[in-house]
């Protein structure tokens, strides 16, 4: 009797034992299906992966900006120069005028 | 059988125990008899009265780990009596949690495929404090939805369904999936937005470029014009001193003409 039982447990409990295992996988399945309906139907990575592309192509418009301004700076150097050139040569003027001037006496 | 049976019904309750306290000593005893069978229940379980397989299978994984090699374990049987081999939960261990002993198991070292310790084994034994088990056990029991349709799943199906009513779960998933869409959209609209400012800014860096180097060549071509009052002044120079030399030969010139011949004195006088 008892070995009868047992045997038979043992085969009903196999059995239903992989009953259930279909059933959760089934189950695990289907949850697994309404979370990538919903991660999908909201469209979030698309629109995220879709904008984070844009960004990355802004990279070589970056590095152009910061090679125009270290240019700048450079050329605001150069600005100086020629200023302080163009304010040497118009104080040089006047001695030009008075040495004129002078000649003419 | 019997045989089987009589030794299995005292080994089980300390084999119930054992897989709660340690796990590792639990399945030897009944896969030593048993190699290829999963840890299926005890005659006392069996009972028609309730489902079996829920009260059964709350506290227990169903089935042996998959990754059980019995073959492996009837050889490391043979060899020594005590364990040497933790039986891996369910909920993945991502180590490899084999201990093995090369004293004891010869013939394995010089196998093919030996087991490669990844990791060394973690010396915790204590299976009960993995969190995911401890979530999995305080889960309350409970009844399927639809009783008994494991034997005749399409029997009372239509009844169920009407009284199971997926409004509820439809609305929460619709309600997830518009605020999924509305933070990525605004995540989205706020980096579109950074990237048109780059732009902007970029477009906006050139166009100063192109003007500071323009001013730039501008002052280069004035800079250079104006340094010629440079020139001129030099020039200027160059211009008073010969003349003054001039006048100076001129004077000597005529002083050394007898006084009949001279000019009159050269006087500089401008129109």
């Amino acid at each position: 009797m008892a070995s009868a039982s047992s045997t038979s447990a043992r085969s009903l409990f196999a059995e239903s034992k992989s009953r259930l295992a279909d059933r959760v996988q089934v189950n695990v399945n289907n949850i697994a299906s309404v979370a990538r309906q919903i991660s999908r139907g909201s469209r979030a990575s698309e629109a995220v992966v879709h904008s984070a592309k844009a960004f990355c192509q802004q990279e070589q418009a970056v590095a152009n900006s910061e090679d125009n301004l270290k240019k700048m700076t450079l050329a605001v150097a150069h600005l100086g120069y020629q200023y302080e050139a163009i304010n040497k040569n118009c104080m040089l003027l006047e001695d030009v005028k008075e040495q004129v001037r002078a000649m003419q006496r | 059988m019997g045989n089987e049976h009589s030794n299995q019904q005292p080994g089980q309750p300390t084999r119930s125990k054992s897989l709660t306290r340690t796990g590792s000593k639990g399945p030897e005893p009944d896969l030593q008899d048993d190699p290829g069978r999963s840890a299926s229940p005890g005659p006392s379980v069996c009972s028609d009265s309730e489902l079996p397989y829920i009260s059964y299978t709350v506290s227990r994984p169903i089935g042996d780990s998959p990754k059980l090699q019995p073959k492996h374990l009837q050889r490391g049987k043979s060899a020594t009596s005590s364990p040497v081999r933790t039986r891996q939960p369910l909920l993945a261990a991502k180590s490899v949690q084999s201990r093995i002993r090369p004293a004891s198991f010869p013939n394995k070292t010089t196998k093919a495929h030996t087991i490669v310790v990844v990791k060394p084994a973690l010396e915790n034994n204590d299976l009960e404090a993995d969190e995911d088990q401890l979530r999995l056990r305080s889960t309350p029991m409970f009844l399927p939805i639809m009783r008994g349709t494991l034997n005749l799943p399409a029997a009372r199906d239509p009844e169920v369904l009407e009284r199971l009513d997926p409004g509820g779960l439809v609305a929460l998933g619709s309600r997830y999936q518009q605020y999924l869409a509305n933070c990525a959209d605004m995540v989205a609209a706020e980096q579109n937005q950074l990237t048109g400012r780059v732009k902007e800014i970029d477009s906006g860096l050139n166009r100063l470029m192109g003007n500071l180097s323009e001013r730039q060549k501008r002052f280069a071509k004035l800079a250079e014009k104006l340094s010629k009052v440079h020139e001129v002044s030099s020039q200027l120079n160059r211009c008073h001193s010969l003349l003054n030399h001039l006048i100076e030969s001129m004077e000597t010139l005529n002083n050394s003409l007898p006084i009949d011949d001279r000019l009159e004195p050269f006087v500089w006088t401008t129109g």
